[in-house]
């Protein structure tokens, strides 16, 4: 066929389709004429045409009739819709007798039934009321289909149509629930890729439904496919680009939009067309097309719609939070997802309005309070003898007079402190104040010899004791020796002799014993032999008398010496019943509360070390707080360590306990911070984040805000109340003859009054205390909170253990956990609920600060200062709280800063 | 050192809109647009990608929005560029199944979807034997009617609008769709192996 032959067939061929087609046959006859071979040309290429178009034709679709029986089980009410893959029915499971939608695939094909297999097995794995529930997969005549959630409502399209466009509260609302079902999706890792006015339904009570997840794919799966709604897909979508959760957030962008302005903000039909569109069209706010639309709305609208995913929203939560009215960490619970650490330091604080008390009505009461707990201190005397007391330096001396005087040689390591010695059941405790010695490296003190079965002497014990070279004398309140030990001293210029002069008469004390019977205060004329029980077995001589006691008291006092290599080495002067010595060694005797401690840590901190684990691998723990509070806590105890160099804890403690076992805790701390708060914190993140915006805030440097500053305020507030309510407890058993209880750990006090460095390392101390508690309490409390169901049983509990617990170590009689146990209890639980985290630590270390420091109103008492020091502390906390707290409202009002 | 493709295309497609029509603009572009989309099918090719069927229209967009700074160029420079990646992408597809016939080698391409529209020719959706007979039957369509047989190319190649393809060659819409419609049945007819002439 030639070129000219061609173009004829063609213009008949097209001339011929401008006719109806029962023409056209004779319409070519008519204008072909005579050449046959050209009408038959023509006719042909018509036929062809024809077949193609009826070809082309959609194949007609057997739909399912109301009241029809699928699958044997299903009943057919209604179709609900039909879309490029099948037909969605309202059908009623006779089975179960419940309502379901079914969505059926019509052709088998491998695509379509891998896409419904992966819908259930994706839609299955979020589990959230604001997303259709996908009950079951089946097959029926060849065609796969999907049983579903009935959602009795309408979808967003089609509610568009109908109503042309949403108020922009509407919008917020479903915005907020679409943001939530797909946080929960996301956490799930699970992308939709198709989100769509068509795919989001509204039930009769107006919440939403996200359905169709035939699309779906899991996080970070590497797909090749292009698949989605062009219309409705973010940029890096429509080019195969990666797809992320932004690429989700986009799609809602976009719904939202429509939503807002009721128009496709893109309208295309295939991919490439809406790409092109993408990259000529400007999106416009919706408020260019729409009006009342809050600018919140718009603004989160428009950034959901930014073309770099980069600069979009992160996750869906923060989107929820950009919406008008969300409530970030709310909407994290609903979606049930762990919400990052930025969201709760950014989430809007819930005393931000102004709570029940102002600023200044707290402020009042906290220099109320804190001047009550200075003046309960004072008065109670919380270093017992009060002014009266003498100032350790004055004690040192005497001491240091009596070690020259039996002859020992003045030593640079000097340490004095005071200890507690508990009374008798019913009494106070008294003060003991001890001073010590240290010599230097000195031959072994357990030099032994023994003659062996061959005859010959082996010496042995070429061993320093840890104690050797320590010389220690304890004074009580009246300022009596009543123990003296020196270990092992053995100066190497002085002879080795017996006793020098040896009993004067029997039954009377040595001469050597004379020094120190007057240190103690005892007569030696009333003294009577007794057998010595008490002195060490490594003497040369060893002696104990009985004596009456002195004071109101009565009683006899056992006294015993011993002496050895020509100096006295032991002396002690206490009730015949007490034991100075073992009163000074035994530390905590009970071995029960001891054991289950230890069980309880030992189990506590494998538990952490898995949560650790756990939460570091999957992401969920907050590094950068946890290095800046293990940093933190590790530079106070780092400093603590260093205040207390030449200090000794206790007059019979370790010399290599000031160095190494004290700085131990340096890096122990930090490890302790670094495991127990990437294991504890996620939880409470997860569970109660209300709880951590304040703390989250502190810890990220960001302090200008009411939450920081109220926190600060309420809790040096609370602490102080605490302290309070143990003073108080403390003057109970002498104003209602209460018994008073013993073992009352007043060790950080004794230590805060030595001196203002000692009281800064007693207060750096109940900081980082502090802390670790808190966090630790916080968790068992949102532990209790899982696992009782019900917040306030929840804070029962806590309350009744925290009584517990502080009557045991803070309380000063028998009835203590009902007068400070139960309050402190209570108000923890209060103050961990209503205000957070960095409010119970704040008062955890008020409460500390103030009991373990030695208040006075009493100007002349040497540790004055100590006291004076603490209280200001508190206060200053207090007022910087009141200053942030102010400060941030202030701005606020000018509007220049909005928190 | 190969200058930038990307501006190289742009400036070709300048030149082919402008007043002169680029004297051998074209030729020059060719082998540009050649490499591009050969790389882009590669994958395809290879087998890289399986249950994946090849959509040729698509990879031909792909290539302008890689090729072609877009700000740059007008509508009609891209009805070129379109021609061109349509002449490209029909080379790159026969000589694949050419060479798969050849050697009757297994893997390797499956499925080709060319334009939508051409579904409606038989055959046409997969298979090498089908593409070569597309070929051969566009070549002896060309015999006769050469215009004719570029439109088929860009339509089923390029995926290119019926405006677009009249910018590009400079006749009217109009007369495009009748030369489409008809080469479509001339086809079904070719290819059902029912000529009569």
């Amino acid at each position: 066929m030639n070129t000219e032959r061609h173009q004829r067939a063609k213009e008949i061929f097209l001339a011929a389709l401008e006719r109806p087609r029962d023409e056209r046959t004779g319409y070519v006859m008519y204008v072909a004429g005579e050449d046959d071979a050209l009408v038959s040309e023509v006719v042909s290429l018509l036929a062809f045409h024809h077949e193609g178009e009826e070809e082309s034709a959609p194949p007609p679709r057997e739909l399912l009739s109301p009241g029809e029986l699928f699958a044997g089980r299903f009943r057919i009410v209604r179709m609900l819709g039909r879309g490029g893959m099948g037909e969605v029915y309202h059908a009623h499971d006779e089975r179960v007798d419940m309502p379901v939608a079914i969505k059926r695939l019509l052709r088998r094909d491998r695509h379509g039934s891998g896409s419904i297999i992966n819908e259930v097995r994706l839609a299955r794995r979020v589990t959230h009321p604001f997303v259709c529930r996908v009950f079951d997969l089946g097959e029926h005549d060849g065609a796969p289909f999907i049983s579903m959630e009935y959602v009795d409502g309408e979808d967003l399209a089609s509610l568009l149509r109908r109503v042309g466009r949403l108020p922009s509260e509407r919008v917020a609302e479903i915005g907020r629930s679409l943001c939530i079902g797909l946080a929960a999706a996301h956490a799930q890792g699970v992308l939709h890729r198709d989100l769509k006015p068509a795919n989001i339904l509204l039930d009769a009570a107006g919440n939403v439904r996200i359905t169709d997840f035939g699309i779906a794919t899991r996080t970070g799966a590497n797909t090749f496919a292009i698949a989605g709604t062009p219309s409705y897909m973010a940029p890096e979508q429509l080019v195969g680009g990666t797809v992320t959760e932004r690429s989700d957030l986009y799609a809602l962008g976009l719904v939202l939009h429509e939503l807002l302005t009721g128009e496709p903000v893109f309208r295309g039909s295939g991919r490439t067309e809406v790409l092109e569109l993408h990259q000529v069209k400007r999106i416009p706010a919706p408020s260019k097309t729409a009006t009342g639309i809050e600018p919140s709305l718009d603004r989160a609208v428009r950034k959901a719609l930014r073309a770099d995913p980069a600069q979009r929203f992160a996750t869906a939560l923060e989107m929820a939070a950009a919406l008008p009215g969300g409530d970030p960490l709310a909407a994290a619970l609903a979606a049930k997802v762990t919400p990052s650490p930025e969201l709760v330091a950014q989430a809007p604080s819930r005393d931000q309005s102004k709570g029940p008390f102002g600023v200044g009505v707290l402020l009042v009461g906290l220099v109320i309070t804190l001047a009550c707990v200075l003046g309960l201190g004072s008065e109670l005397e919380m270093i017992p003898g009060g002014s009266a007391v003498e100032h350790p330096a004055v004690g040192a001396h005497r001491a240091g007079e009596l070690f020259r005087s039996l002859g020992y040689a003045e030593e640079e390591s000097a340490y004095r402190g005071f200890l507690m010695q508990p009374g008798k059941p019913g009494e106070r405790s008294s003060l003991l104040y001890w001073y010590r010695e240290d010599g230097a490296p000195f031959r072994s003190t357990f030099q032994r010899t023994i003659l062996d079965p061959a005859g010959d002497l082996i010496v042995y014990g070429a061993v320093t004791p840890p104690d050797a070279g320590r010389r220690v004398a304890v004074y009580n309140t009246d300022r009596n020796l009543v123990y003296f030990e020196a270990s092992g001293t053995l100066p190497e210029d002085r002879p080795r002799s017996g006793p020098a002069a040896g009993p004067a008469a029997p039954g009377e004390p040595p001469p050597y014993m004379r020094t120190l019977l007057s240190a103690a205060g005892l007569d030696p004329l009333l003294l009577v032999p007794a057998d010595p029980a008490r002195a060490p077995v490594i003497a040369d001589e060893t002696a104990a008398w009985r004596a009456p006691a002195g004071g109101d008291a009565g009683g006899t006092l056992r006294v015993e010496a011993a002496y050895w290599n020509g100096l006295p080495t032991y002396f002690s002067a206490g009730p015949e019943e007490e034991d100075v010595r073992e009163a000074l060694q035994a530390k905590d005797a009970r071995l029960a509360p001891f054991v289950i401690a230890h069980v309880l840590i030992v189990g506590f901190l494998l538990s952490a070390v898995v949560l650790w684990y756990r939460n570091t691998r999957s992401n969920r723990s907050d590094r950068a707080a946890t290095q800046k509070l293990a940093f933190l806590v590790a530079a106070l105890a780092l400093v603590e360590w260093f205040l207390l160099i030449g200090h000794m804890s206790h007059p019979l403690a370790d010399r290599s306990e000031m160095l190494w076992s004290r700085f131990f805790r340096v890096p122990m701390m930090w490890a302790v911070i670094m495991v127990f708060y990437p294991a504890l914190e996620p939880g409470v993140r997860r569970y109660w984040p209300q709880t951590l915006v304040a703390w989250m805030r502190a810890l990220r440097g960001n302090f200008r805000n009411q939450a920081v500053g109220r926190s600060l305020l309420l809790g040096t507030l609370v602490g102080t109340g605490w302290a309070l309510l143990y003073l108080v407890d403390m003057a109970l058993p002498s104003m209602f003859d209460l018994v008073r209880t013993a073992g009352i750990d007043d060790s950080p006090r004794l230590l805060a009054a030595l001196g203002i460095t000692q009281e800064v390392s007693v207060l750096l101390r109940q900081a980082y205390d502090a802390i670790g508690r808190g966090v630790t309490i916080l968790f068992i409390f949102v532990m209790l909170r899982q696992l009782l169901r019900h917040p306030v049983i929840a804070g029962g509990v806590l309350a009744l253990v925290l009584a517990f617990l502080e009557s045991n170590t803070g309380g000063h009689h028998a009835l203590s956990i009902l007068t400070v146990g139960l309050p402190i209890g209570i108000l923890s639980a209060w103050v961990l609920a209503a205000s957070g985290l960095l409010t119970y630590v704040v008062a955890g270390f008020a409460y500390c600060a103030l009991r373990f420091s030695p208040l006075t109103l009493d100007s002349d008492a040497w540790f004055a200062p100590s006291g004076f020091l603490a209280v200001a502390v508190v206060f200053l906390i207090g007022v910087a709280g009141a200053f942030l707290a102010g400060k941030s409202r202030a701005t606020i009002r000018d509007g220049s800063a909005i928190e | 050192m190969t200058p930038d493709p990307r501006k190289q295309v742009t400036r070709i497609l300048k030149e082919l809109a402008g007043a002169d029509g680029g004297g051998n603009a074209a030729e020059r572009l060719l082998p540009l647009v050649y490499d591009e989309l050969r790389g882009l099918a590669g994958g395809y090719l290879r087998h890289e990608r399986p249950g994946h069927t090849l959509q040729a229209t698509e990879l031909v967009h792909e290539a302008f929005l890689k090729l072609v700074d877009q700000t740059r160029v007008e509508w009609k420079g891209r009805s070129h560029f379109f021609a061109v990646s349509a002449q490209a992408m029909r080379r790159i597809l026969v000589d694949h199944a050419r060479s798969r016939v050849r050697d009757k080698r297994g893997g390797g391409l499956q499925r080709v979807t060319l334009h939508e529209e051409v579904r409606a020719l038989p055959g046409l959706e997969c298979g090498h034997e089908d593409l070569i007979a597309l070929d051969d039957a566009l070549r002896e369509l060309a015999q006769v009617d050469e215009r004719q047989a570029k439109i088929v190319e860009m339509k089923c190649f390029g995926g290119l609008k019926v405006k677009e393809i009249a910018g590009a060659i400079d006749v009217s819409v109009r007369t495009v769709e009748g030369d489409w419609t008809h080469a479509r049945a001339w086809l079904r007819r070719r290819l059902s192996g029912e000529d009569g002439s």
